[in-house]
């Protein structure tokens, strides 16, 4: 009796509910933002007060002291340093190649995985997911393991003759790139797949049949239609790909110091809290710029997308 | 009402009567009853892992633990590492005592943030047989044991014999030679190519100049990266540890340690006592750590070279570690200086010598 009424209730109930919210806005969005929005606001804005502070007082070594440029010495200090905009130049680098492995490496996988029939994309989800259950160091070790001089694609390599001398894929900007695109690259298949799934296969099977060839209703079609995906997945991995820490170190042997890596040895090595925190604000309006950037790409690769 | 007070002052007397007598019991016994005191606690100290912390299980911290009844746990990482956690924890010391090198000792005691051992004077009798140079100004903290760091090879790819730290330098070994961090031992690498230009660490720019020499280098922070580079067979000569370069050989790898002409540096491991941690236990520890005994046991494991001068050790093991006289022969850098210049150094080892390894 009790159970009847409620299961039969649900769906005038919630249809009711769905016009009061059209015609009377409530707090209620806002209300169950707020938690978030103060803890965000609390410990990220109150982190970045922090580190405003301790960038504007002098550091270990002082540029000029006295100088007029007082508050922003560790700011000249960098900006007007070749070999610091150099360092931000190869970290930047790294981030624009990773994210453009990602998208072309990325992209057939997610094609797939949204035709897949369920039961396989679920194989193939946890497959795709696997690498980021993997603690960071023990990933970057295994790739240490296989691409070392004496390591086992090394030696294949090397007995197959295509090779006479070890050829060097680590301790260098490769095996850093081979490290980041094996990290990073779930996070563009899954939003590239989350787009491409929701695309009408009726879209791609009137372009066939309209006459286009299979690569031309890719570029025309698909390829427009995902972009929203592509894009947020780049703005993903090229966000988390310049903040990497433990990859570029381990991978890149030292010869390799991104942006992240130098603010760990002035923070950690060096305890120069000021100078660290002048870097981190740096890494993070170019990661702000990298984001917008992104987005104002999308938006006009969007805009001619759209059928005129 | 009166008979609950009667109750309660009985009962309060024969507390007192209690504490009293075992407060007599424990000035009668003291040694045993201070040991009672401790049991159950954790004692926290900072540790490098790897065959040091297996080492320094064994032989210290766990007879330790048998001793006192207490619990001892390692906090794992690299000098810097663990002083940047002390720091951290300033207002709230998780770690009692700070085990890492003479850099990042001389920064803890410098910024207060650990007390003077001179303060349990009287529970670490020990300290009166340690080396003079193993004690820091003021007793700011203590060494209690010593390695050297000289060169460690592959005998299997290198013939020729090795004495020298111009081998590092060999065109013969290009693209097959590890050197340490800027970090390592604050700036070693400085001072080592200071070494063949007739210098030391108060004449960086020799140094530097030295280094700018290297091609092809692989540079590594921790004894443990270096022994993976040998076990990969990337690297084949560098400047390593007595005790790490002693840990590889026995477990297989055709590795031979000498002490280079120049000099070897002796890379003294120092014990503080953390302000406001358990530092009672804290001093306990670093007794049991610099008593002969325990000393001698750690050393014969770990190869390295005890810091008191009653840890006498057996002969085949005075030939591989620093031990009495030796240690006044190893080259004992200003640490204190070179702390002081390694935010310049940093920067020039940036710019300078990183660029080595893919030139």
């Amino acid at each position: 009796m009790v159970d009847g009424t409620v299961a039969g209730d649900p769906p005038a109930s919630a249809g009711t509910s769905g016009e009061r919210e059209t015609t009377a806005p409530t707090a209620i969005p806002y209300l169950l933002l707020a938690p978030s929005l103060l803890l965000l606001g609390l410990l990220f804005g109150t982190a970045l007060v922090l580190l405003l502070a301790l960038s504007l007082s002098p550091g270990a070594i002082p540029v000029q002291p006295g100088s007029s440029v007082r508050f922003l010495g560790n700011y000249v200090r960098f900006l007007a340093d070749t070999y610091y905009l150099g360092q931000l130049a190869v970290t930047l680098e790294i981030g624009l190649l990773v994210t453009a492995a990602c998208a072309l490496l990325g992209y057939p996988v997610a094609y797939s995985l949204a035709k897949a029939p369920p039961g396989r994309r679920r194989l193939m989800m946890a497959i795709i997911v696997t690498p980021l259950l993997t603690d960071p160091i023990i990933r970057a070790y295994g790739w240490v393991v296989i691409l070392g001089n004496e390591g086992p694609l090394n030696r294949l390599l090397l007995r197959t003759g295509l090779v006479d001398a070890p050829v060097k894929l680590m301790y260098n900007w490769l095996g850093v790139v081979i490290g980041l695109v094996h990290f990073l690259l779930p996070f563009m298949i899954l939003s590239i797949a989350s787009v491409l799934q929701k695309l009408d296969v009726a879209l791609e099977e009137a372009s066939l049949n309209l006459g286009h060839t299979r690569f031309g209703t890719f570029r025309r079609v698909l390829l427009p239609l995902s972009l929203p995906g592509v894009m947020a997945g780049s703005t993903i991995v090229f966000t988390l790909c310049i903040s990497a820490f433990v990859t570029p170190q381990i991978l890149g042997g030292g010869a390799i110091q991104m942006l992240p890596n130098l603010i760990y040895q002035q923070i950690v090595e060096l305890y120069d809290l000021n100078f660290g925190s002048a870097m981190a604000l740096i890494l993070l309006v170019v990661a702000m710029g990298g984001l917008l950037g992104f987005q104002a790409i999308a938006r006009r690769l969007w805009a001619e997308g759209q059928p005129s | 009402m009166s008979r609950k007070g009667i109750a309660c002052i009985s009962i309060s007397v024969s507390c007192l009567l209690l504490v009293a007598l075992l407060a007599g019991g424990a000035l009668l016994v003291r040694p045993a009853a201070a040991q009672q005191s401790f049991a159950g606690q954790t004692l926290v100290i900072t540790d490098w892992g790897g065959p040091w912390g297996e080492s320094l299980r064994r032989n210290v911290a766990a007879p330790f633990e048998k001793k006192y009844g207490v619990t001892v746990k390692f906090d794992v990482g690299k000098s810097y590492e663990n002083l940047a956690k002390v720091r951290a924890q300033r207002h709230n010391p998780q770690i009692d005592i700070l085990f890492v090198d003479y850099g990042a000792s001389q920064w803890a005691a410098q910024e207060g943030l650990t007390v003077p051992l001179s303060n349990y004077a009287a529970s670490i009798p020990n300290l009166a047989d340690v080396y003079p140079q193993a004690v820091a100004p003021g007793q700011a903290f203590v060494a209690t044991r010593v390695s050297a760091q000289g060169i460690m090879y592959n005998e299997q790819k290198i013939k020729k014999p090795v004495d020298s730290w111009a081998a590092l330098w060999d065109k013969d070994f290009e693209g097959h030679v590890g050197v340490t961090g800027i970090q390592w031992g604050t700036g070693k690498m400085v001072t080592t190519a200071a070494f063949l230009m007739g210098g030391n660490e108060k004449s960086p720019d020799l140094g530097f100049n030295k280094l700018k020499e290297l091609r092809k280098i692989k540079i590594f922070e921790s004894a443990s990266q270096v022994a993976q580079l040998f076990q990969q067979g990337e690297v084949w000569i560098a400047p390593q540890l007595g005790p790490a370069a002693y840990a590889l050989q026995k477990s297989g790898m055709p590795i031979r340690f000498v002490l280079p002409k120049e000099g070897a540096f002796g890379m003294f491991d120092n014990m503080s006592i953390v302000k406001g941690g358990k530092e009672q236990l804290a001093a306990l520890f670093i007794n049991f750590a610099l008593d002969p005994a325990v000393q001698v046991e750690h050393a014969k494991d770990l190869t390295v070279g005890p810091t008191n001068r009653k840890a006498v050790l057996p002969p085949d093991l005075q030939q591989k570690v620093p031990a009495g006289e030796q240690i006044g022969r190893l080259y004992l850098q200003d640490d204190r200086y070179a702390n002081s210049q390694l935010p310049a150094w940093t920067e020039r080892w940036n710019r300078e010598v990183v660029p080595m390894i893919t030139k």
